[in-house]
């Protein structure tokens, strides 16, 4: 049985911050997909979206230090890192989401999702993919513009053809309607899981 | 403006707030208001709850075990355990305290930090450009042409059906130490499409460029290397590495 393998996240980094590479590995081991499945959303491209990944563990490796746990979950960190970083890239590189391929969640459509490094949040996640999966497609198209690509409100409007008090709109009533299903679907309160984190997760 | 028109023009942006998609001038008005204003406060923590939810919403992909190695590789030789030596982000930490205790001077330090900064970009841009060597050697598509020239050859990696390529070169190195050479892909008509721009390897090594053409590189006949002048034009007319993409086929 590995060493690490059963370290709690933040112990894990810890570890990382005093430098055994075998931590690293073990929470890419843990994560790593997540993040290139992220980064693969954003970018479009494998190979660049691993490059990304490749990226995103390595700033881990210079920045594990920097990790405050009291500012959220070390998951939530690390795929905040890789949606800024997935997202610069693109920006860096002039590229903009090919816009039959926006749309993804009809594609990227599983009934099921197991983690069992779950944290307790799994069901919510799948409650909020459905909601996301039900929302009008104009909607959704302008949530994951906004979200998945860094897009702003007047980038959306000229990307779409659309007027930007319409962009505006569908991005209210969208997150307004995931929002609703978020709160139904919670079970504890209090549970803060956003890293509040800034220039560290760049 | 008062308290109550601000919270009525700030709380339908929030979402876009969670979301990072508002205009400046929009998100500062954002953050004046929320200094001030708990509902607006409790709103947003619900929107942020789902912006990080929403990280998690896309399918994993299971990385490739290159992946995994590459990362290995990048951080092993850096990652030793006590006594010595330490990581390279631990040297280059250890350096920087060390020039803080023993420099005078502002300038020196400011030069020895920039030259430390330098350093570590060319550590970080090897990596990267390993990386997607790597990346293209797995798969399965992948061709390799040999590149031909009176004082330097090389290798160019490929996979037909995309954009990006590795090349190698030895030999490129010139006196001077200062040429800098653009790499380039032929279509049907000779026509010349650059996909990159380098300078040889300053320390004896051969020269590792990632290449970017603007569409799938199937599409060429040829790939080639020229030596490029002050201005930017080639020098001379011959490429100093060219091959065939042709035979490929």
């Amino acid at each position: 049985m590995k060493p690490n393998s059963s370290l709690p996240d933040y112990e894990l980094l810890q570890a990382i911050s005093h430098g055994q590479d075998g931590a690293l590995l073990e929470l890419f081991d843990r994560y790593g997909d997540r993040v290139l499945g992220l980064a693969r959303k954003i970018c479009f491209d494998l190979m660049i979206a691993e490059e990304v990944t490749q990226e995103v563990f390595l700033r881990v490796w210079q920045k594990a230090d920097q990790f405050d746990p009291r500012k959220g979950k070390l998951r939530t960190w690390l795929l905040t890192i890789a949606r800024n970083r997935a997202i610069d890239r693109m920006r860096k590189e002039g590229r903009r989401p090919p816009r039959e391929a926006v749309d993804w969640i009809e594609d990227d459509w599983r009934p099921e999702v197991t983690d069992p490094l779950s944290e307790g949040d799994e069901p919510r996640w799948r409650s909020l993919r459905f909601a996301l999966a039900e929302l009008p497609a104009e909607q959704r198209e302008t949530l994951i513009l906004a979200y998945y690509h860094g897009m702003s409100h007047s980038q959306i409007a000229e990307y779409l053809g659309e007027p930007l008090g319409t962009v505006k709109t569908r991005i209210r009533l969208g997150m307004d309607k995931l929002r609703k299903s978020w709160r139904e679907g919670a079970s504890d309160a209090g549970d803060r899981d956003v890293y509040q984190g800034g220039k560290d997760m760049r | 403006m008062s308290a109550e028109q601000d919270h009525e023009q700030v709380q339908p942006l929030l979402s876009g707030y969670a979301l990072g998609s508002l205009e400046e001038d929009e998100r500062v008005l954002v953050e004046q208001h929320l200094d001030d204003c708990q509902i607006c406060q409790a709103e947003l923590e619900e929107h942020q709850a789902v912006t990080v939810a929403l990280l998690e919403i896309p399918a994993p992909v299971k990385p490739r075990r290159l992946l995994r190695q590459a990362l290995a590789d990048a951080v092993r030789p850096h990652a030793l355990s006590a006594p010595s030596p330490p990581g390279w982000r631990r040297a280059a930490i250890a350096l920087a305290a060390s020039v803080v205790v023993v420099l005078v001077g502002m300038g020196f330090l400011a030069s020895q930090l920039s030259r430390l900064s330098n350093q570590l970009s060319s550590i970080q841009s090897d990596i990267s450009t390993n990386q997607t060597a790597l990346a293209i050697t797995s798969y399965p598509t992948t061709q390799v042409a040999s590149l031909e020239g009176e004082q330097a050859f090389g290798t160019f990696m490929f996979d037909p059906t995309r954009t990006i390529a590795v090349l190698y070169a030895w030999g490129l190195r010139d006196d001077s130490g200062e040429a800098t050479y653009s790499a380039w892909l032929a279509d049907s008509q000779g026509q010349r499409v650059k996909i990159g721009e380098f300078t040889a390897d300053d320390n004896g090594r051969f020269t590792m460029v990632v290449l970017r053409a603007p569409e799938p590189i199937e599409g060429f006949q040829a790939v080639g290397v020229s030596r490029l002048n002050g201005s930017g034009g080639p020098v001379p007319l011959e490429p100093v590495l060219f091959a065939s993409l042709e035979v490929l086929e």
